[in-house]
């Protein structure tokens, strides 16, 4: 069964090395007010004249590049000083690849206090495999549109936030709904600041009204996507607002 | 710009030449970051060429080649020479120095690319015409467009392992 599941993911692999990968639909680069740095493996975000303290891993979906999530990147370390954001480029854009490329970092910054990984899509897929190699250094995941392909981290003691949107045509409702059962103890957040008392081993629960799959990135239109009702500023906007307060929670 | 790709292959295909030589390079990167350095596989290049011998000991080399770095796949043409530098008994070393032209592959659009390599091989030669090689090299790949994205540009050391027959 593991061997068909590696041939699989073989032959999609191969597949998608001949596809293109999606660019930012305009030079987002201009609006990025925070400081950047970048490398050929790093995109690492903070705000102005900062010092750090925690920082989060990005892991983009796959075949987008990776600059298309810096709009609201820029805001959310805008917020907090005391984090960073640091997008890993992926081999033909595809966390598929090598799905612990976040894990160099931990040897970068020897010295920082937290570290956290999110993704979009397929790599917020992958980043579960970071939760279950490196379990104890992070401390919560946060999928944006996605969902572990297996219960490896059911058991997982640190926090989890699951952030979809319910016109969302490719991570749909009903794919979260079905993979509850391979996450932590399921919390339902009905609003921005609905937050249990304790975070810790618990997978927090919480749809964005209106928005779809692409608009968590600045990247245009995702075939098979549903039309959002919402615009992307406002659905990145809740998405901000709400990896705020969960951080403020650990 | 696929279908160009296609029919140039297929004109190569049916061309009378002497000789092909398929290599497949492991692209490695040596990437500074932070405080600290690593070395790491950029990506890999799969390349068919067919070989047109001027004398014996250059010859020019023309193919495609299909390769993966930080920011894109990419499909280039690539045009080069090669030049025996030393040969003993089956043994022989060589450099090929190629240039490409191509795409990165991004949607909406595709991006124009250029890539120069120089690479330097030991040969055995199992026949007169059929030989394995391994070679060690330098390569640059430029993607002009991508510059108001990000990185655009990067030096890597290829490691080449051919057979041409």
């Amino acid at each position: 069964m593991h061997a068909t599941r590696h041939y699989i993911t073989l032959l999609i692999s191969i597949s998608f090395l001949f596809s293109c990968s999606k660019l930012p639909e305009k030079n987002f680069m201009d609006d990025v007010s925070q400081s950047l740095y970048e490398t050929n493996d790093f995109i690492v975000l903070s705000a102005e004249n900062s010092n750090p303290t925690t920082t989060l891993i990005f892991y983009p979906g796959g075949l987008v590049d990776p600059h298309s999530y810096l709009q609201w990147q820029d805001k959310l370390v805008a917020n907090d000083p005391s984090l960073q954001i640091i997008t890993v480029k992926m081999p033909s854009n595809l966390a598929v690849i090598n799905s612990s490329k976040g894990a160099k970092l931990f040897d970068h910054y020897p010295a920082m206090d937290r570290w956290i990984i999110a993704g979009h899509s397929l790599g917020g897929a992958m980043a579960t495999n970071m939760i279950d190699k490196y379990p104890k250094k992070l401390e919560a995941l946060i999928y944006l549109a996605a969902y572990p392909a297996d219960d490896r981290i059911k058991d997982y003691s640190g926090s989890v936030l699951s952030i979809s949107a319910e016109n969302d045509g490719l991570t749909t409702p009903g794919d979260i709904e079905e993979r509850k059962k391979d996450l932590p103890e399921a919390y339902e957040m009905n609003t921005l600041t609905d937050f249990p008392n304790n975070v810790t081993a618990k997978t927090l629960y919480y749809q964005i009204e209106g928005g779809n799959h692409a608009q968590f990135g600045n990247y245009g239109e995702q075939e098979n996507d549903l039309e959002a009702t919402i615009t992307r500023e406002q659905q990145q906007n809740q998405l901000v607002e709400l990896i705020k307060n969960f951080l403020e929670q650990l | 710009m696929m279908r160009l790709f296609s029919i140039v292959f297929l004109l190569l295909l049916t061309s009378n030449v002497i000789g092909q030589n398929w290599q497949i390079r492991g692209v490695q990167h040596i990437s500074f970051f932070a405080e600290g350095a690593d070395n790491r596989l950029e990506g890999i290049e799969i390349a068919g060429f067919y070989n047109y011998h001027i004398n014996e000991k250059t010859t020019i080399v023309g193919g495609l080649a299909w390769n993966t770095n930080s920011w894109a796949n990419h499909v280039l043409l690539k045009v080069g020479t090669e030049f025996e530098l030393w040969n003993k008994n089956n043994w022989s070393a060589s450099t090929q120095l190629e240039i490409g032209n191509g795409i990165a592959l991004f949607s909406p659009s595709p991006l124009y690319t250029f890539e120069m390599q120089g690479l330097i091989f030991m040969n055995y030669h199992t026949k007169k015409e059929n030989q394995w090689g391994v070679g060690l090299g330098l390569q640059n790949i430029v993607t002009p467009g991508y510059a108001n994205y990000g990185v655009f540009s990067t030096a890597n050391l290829p490691i080449s392992f051919r057979y041409q027959f």
